[in-house]
């Protein structure tokens, strides 16, 4: 039966893993979470970030959530912010041109889910671009939510 | 497509396997929660309660995350109230582990801290982890809690929800 909208993301992380074991790999997955802080992020200025992806593991990015509040502490649900997103290593855009803030990432009770989870190398970057549409700043936290995958050999590799 | 489908059933059917191709027999597997009371956190206050204990007869396959009050349920003439709380998870158990990391824009690293509201929803519509972790019985999670608010954390309240499996080998 074609699993026609079905984008189980732990089906396609289960996927991932089977095909590692067919080639002679242990898998542990590990949820973990990279984050993106802007703190803050000034009002009207476009401001770089990198997600450096940590040398034990390659991760597998499946969500993304946002927090965002004004510097005197009180929380934005939907700050004017235009996100752009590069993984340096594979040389390929995530998206067109900058999209908003809320098109792309979601709160704790609704992340944003990657149709597709991306694998990025270990120590690979994630560039990171907040473009603030707005006069004043804002405090904003960015979270990349997926999984480390561990990898252990068990025989040769085919 | 249902909402943030971890595929959560999936996930415990592949548990269950694990355990039967280790030739563990289930015993029973209940639907459970662990609760940490995190408590009323003032702007710039910091919690770190005593690491959370598994229970001893039952391993605990943790899933989620939910968080009360959430913002939303406290809302302030200017919008939600502040509720810019982080938390640092560490897992004690085999060798210790973060869940997280936390670097800002100039670099600075300080060590695993991840805010709250990203990683924890409500009853209604909660957090699930894109894939579960197995705590083993009596395992031990540390959490650490640091607020930055412009109101007060009241009686905050963090849930684990997950599944806890009994099993032979654990009894």
């Amino acid at each position: 039966m074609l699993d026609y909208f079905d984008f189980s993301q732990s089906r396609q992380l289960a996927k991932r893993k089977a095909e590692l074991q067919r080639t002679g790999y242990k898998v542990t997955y590990w949820p973990f979470v990279y984050p993106a802080d802007f703190l803050p992020l000034l009002g009207n200025t476009v401001l770089p970030s990198n997600v450096d992806i940590d040398g034990d593991a390659p991760f597998i990015w499946c969500a993304s959530t946002f927090s965002a509040f004004s510097t005197a502490g009180a929380s934005l649900t939907a700050p004017n912010v235009l996100i752009r997103l590069r993984p340096e290593t594979i040389q390929r855009e995530l998206m067109s041109n900058q999209v908003h803030l809320i098109s792309v990432f979601g709160t704790g009770e609704r992340p944003h889910l990657l149709y597709v989870p991306l694998e990025l190398p270990a120590k690979s970057v994630l560039s990171v671009e907040a473009d603030s549409e707005t006069a004043t700043d804002i405090n904003l936290r960015l979270s990349f939510i997926g999984v480390k995958m561990f990898l252990k050999k068990l025989r040769r590799a085919a | 497509m249902p909402y943030q489908d971890w595929g959560t059933v999936g996930q415990i059917k592949r548990v269950r396997n694990l355990y039967l191709a280790r030739r563990i027999r289930i015993e029973q597997m209940l639907s459970h929660d662990v609760e940490i009371l995190i408590g009323t956190l003032t702007n710039g206050a910091s919690a770190s309660p005593a690491p959370v204990q598994m229970p001893s007869d039952a391993d605990f396959l943790w899933l989620g995350n939910l968080i009360t009050p959430h913002p939303e349920q406290s809302v302030t003439a200017t919008g939600p109230a502040g509720f810019a709380t982080l938390m640092k998870i560490e897992i004690l158990h085999d060798d210790t582990r973060q869940l997280g990391r936390h670097r800002d824009q100039a670099g600075d690293a300080a060590g695993g801290w991840i805010p709250l509201m990203n990683v924890c929803g409500r009853g209604r519509m909660p957090f699930l982890w894109p894939w579960p972790i197995l705590l083993r019985a009596q395992g031990q999670v540390k959490f650490d809690f640091i607020h930055r608010g412009s109101s007060d954390l009241v009686d905050a309240r963090l849930t684990l929800l997950g599944v806890k499996i009994l099993h032979e080998a654990a009894a």
